[in-house]
């Protein structure tokens, strides 16, 4: 059991850190958001929890895909770089987007968005109505981008120092490039959430 | 990969969905009560009755609808099991949660179509006749996803696992063949056994 505690397990600290933003997040919205007791929200707030839990392990996955596509590119590129540099290079990344959960958090315990009726539950596009009324999210929409931005930058930095920036980026954007042809292949497959 | 391995792996895969589908019919039945609870339901009108020209029609065009919806659950299926091989790549969670989701999924129609009216043997009859096919595809991409948790703990404690062992051309070649399989039956058999029976319903 000790090896769990050795220096690579001190890596899962961050996507660990952003998966509990993730999940306070998602508590802190569907709490608020859907308090009556009656169907449809219990519906609603069933299919909240299990789309973050997707999400969530999803990101995983992706993160983890990004590295395998980024370390390949480095092995050609700069035969040298190993497993390693770039598992840490992506775990310190990670803390730019548990920053960015964790403000989210912060931000809906400030603005807390107000309770659905069922009145307004029957318009067809009460949510994004909702998430554009409330602070919080709306800020949290916005600096999406920022966020995954910022972390692709520090991952690329953190590679540059120990290969330089042409192959850092050559191999940062192949990891990303793989990412997003697969998560574009599996869109269009499925062209929903993945259910039978 | 061992056999016990495989074995095991699968069993828990199919707990997984078998658990998710019993919340599913559990959810299904709560939100039924709730819903009765909340006020009476006037029954959904019936479709008006067919004409022997429209139904003429409806079976010529049953051909290329059937065609669309083969390839429509081909794609979703293949997408589903594409996910669940994710677990390979996130310590398995990937492919807990869609398991889960899945069959809750499941478990919300099977509830439903009981709540319905629909019997026992007219959901199996529905079920099964792709099901078997199709969940045992999903059972063995599970039990592939597990995988990525003995994959991370191994990176974790040091020691090199062997991806090979997992013989993931095999498993993506087995997934075509059996998603083809079942689509091509959900397609083509259970969608003329669903007319069938609402027909008998109705």
């Amino acid at each position: 059991m000790h090896q769990w505690f050795g220096a690579k397990a001190a890596l899962l600290l961050p996507p660990g850190a952003w998966l509990l933003g993730l999940a306070a997040f998602t508590t802190l919205s569907v709490e608020t958001l859907f308090v009556e007791d009656n169907v449809m929200f219990l519906v609603a707030r069933l299919t909240a929890y299990l789309t973050s839990a997707l999400m969530g392990a999803s990101v995983l996955a992706f993160a983890v895909l990004f590295g395998v596509g980024s370390g390949l590119m480095l092995r050609w590129l700069h035969g040298a770089a190993g497993t390693g540099l770039v598992v840490r290079a992506i775990a310190e990344s990670t803390w730019v987007l548990v920053a960015y959960m964790w403000l989210g958090v912060l931000l809906l315990a400030l603005w807390p968005p107000a309770a659905v009726t069922l009145v307004e539950a029957e318009q067809a596009d009460f949510l994004q109505a909702r998430f554009e009324q409330n602070v919080a999210f709306r800020w949290v929409v916005h600096l999406r981008h920022v966020a995954l931005g910022g972390a692709l930058a520090l991952c690329v930095w953190r590679l540059a120092r120990a290969v330089g920036w042409l192959n850092a980026v050559l191999a940062a954007g192949f990891g990303a490039s793989l990412v997003a042809a697969f998560m574009a292949a599996l869109g269009a497959l499925a062209r929903s959430a993945p259910t039978i | 990969m061992k056999h016990t391995r495989w074995a095991s792996a699968f069993v828990l895969a199919a707990l997984v969905w078998a658990g998710g589908t019993a919340a599913g019919i559990g959810i299904a039945n709560r939100i039924e009560h709730m819903a009765l609870a909340d006020a009476d339901h006037a029954r959904a009108p019936a479709p008006p009755p067919q004409d022997a020209g429209e139904a003429a029609a409806a079976e010529q065009a049953r051909g290329g609808a059937d065609a669309t919806v083969f390839w429509f659950i081909l794609g979703r299926n293949s997408a589903v099991y594409i996910w669940l091989l994710f677990g390979l790549l996130s310590a398995g969670t990937v492919t807990f949660v869609v398991l889960l989701y899945n069959g809750i999924q499941l478990g919300f129609t099977i509830g439903f179509a009981l709540q319905s009216g629909m019997g026992g043997g007219v959901l199996a009859d529905l079920l099964l006749t792709h099901g078997v096919l199709e969940l045992g595809a999903f059972f063995v991409a599970g039990a592939v996803g597990f995988q990525g948790f003995r994959l991370a703990r191994g990176w974790l404690g040091g020691r090199r696992e062997s991806v090979k062992a997992l013989r993931l051309g095999l498993v993506l070649l087995f997934g075509a063949c059996a998603l083809t399989s079942s689509a091509a039956i959900e397609a083509f058999i259970t969608s003329r056994l669903v007319a069938l029976h609402m027909g008998n319903l109705l």
